[in-house]
């Protein structure tokens, strides 16, 4: 620890977790589309949207789920120190509504978390129709509370700025 | 090429004998996930509204206490999140292993609805109770 200072190792952190972040957003947003808006037949030569959403969603599930855990496991980490040196700040400063939705960013971190084996499960049997719509509309919310957070996450970051 | 093709081949065909020995096609394992689900969004609604963490920690101080603590006078915030995160996690494991342990038939005709709206409704009484947050400022 003596080579980086307090500061940097927690900084390293926190990037390690938007870049996580970013995997499963990543990941999720193409494994949502490929659900809401399946590719059927091609008229003609696939264009960009296309083939975003012609991805093989199944795929994508085990990678989900880690990175699900990871990015939690890392933000519950940094968590301690966000408590001490970040909320209280920005209580100080008003930021009322702001310190709300990272309230509500850790409920869905937690909630999508209790989702996962049911979504592994749904996706591990892709081709069992029974679970078409439970496993559309699970992916469906966990892509959109892992936006939620993570746009929640970045605006929290950008309150005090970096390196503040 | 035709090597390629095979070795391709038989990996997929391997891969496809661990995917049916595994996990994914075991009823026990649906039913657990199935009630670990529908238990998480229930039980932490629960464990906000009502208190209930398992533990509290103190950040500043780097103290654990068991339960809900107050923050203490000169010793920073307390947090709860921890703790709810860990109540939710060891009642709807025991919850899952529960319905895991069900015939087959009852824990098939589980709605599978209840999956995405008892998540998407949970957001609403946890919204509310951070009304001040809402209405400061």
């Amino acid at each position: 620890m003596d080579f980086i200072s307090v500061n940097t190792f927690w900084t390293i952190f926190l990037i390690i977790h938007g870049l996580l972040a970013v995997g499963l957003l990543g990941a999720l947003t193409h494994q949502a589309m490929s659900v809401l808006m399946p590719v059927r037949q091609l008229a003609g030569p696939p264009g960009f949207i296309t083939r975003f959403r012609a991805v093989p969603g199944a795929g994508y599930a085990t990678a989900v789920c880690i990175l699900w855990i990871l990015t939690f496991i890392v933000g519950a980490w940094i968590y301690t120190k966000y408590r001490i040196y970040v909320r209280i700040p920005i209580e100080q400063a008003g930021y009322w509504k702001t310190q709300g939705f990272f309230e509500l960013k850790e409920h869905v971190a937690t909630i999508g978390l209790g989702l996962l084996p049911i979504y592994w499960y749904f996706w591990k049997n892709a081709q069992s129709p029974q679970y078409d719509s439970a496993r559309k509309w699970v992916t469906v919310w966990l892509a959109a509370g892992c936006w939620f957070a993570y746009l929640v996450g970045h605006v929290l970051n950008n309150v005090r700025g970096f390196g503040s | 090429m035709i090597g390629t093709t095979n070795s391709t081949s038989a990996t997929a065909t391997q891969s496809a004998a661990a995917q049916r020995s595994s996990l994914a096609v075991s009823s026990k394992f649906k039913a657990f996930a199935l009630g670990f689900a529908i238990a998480m969004p229930i039980m932490y609604v629960a464990c906000d509204l009502l208190s209930l963490p398992l533990f509290t920690y103190h950040p500043a101080t780097n103290r654990f206490g068991w339960g809900w603590e107050a923050g203490r006078s000169g010793e920073g915030p307390a947090m709860y999140w921890y703790g709810w995160t860990a109540m939710c996690l060891i009642v709807c494991s025991a919850v899952g292993m529960i319905a895991a342990m069900l015939p087959e038939k009852v824990a098939s005709k589980l709605p599978l609805w209840l999956l995405w709206l008892l998540p998407s409704l949970a957001m609403i009484p946890l919204a509310f109770s951070l009304m001040p947050f809402w209405t400061k400022g």
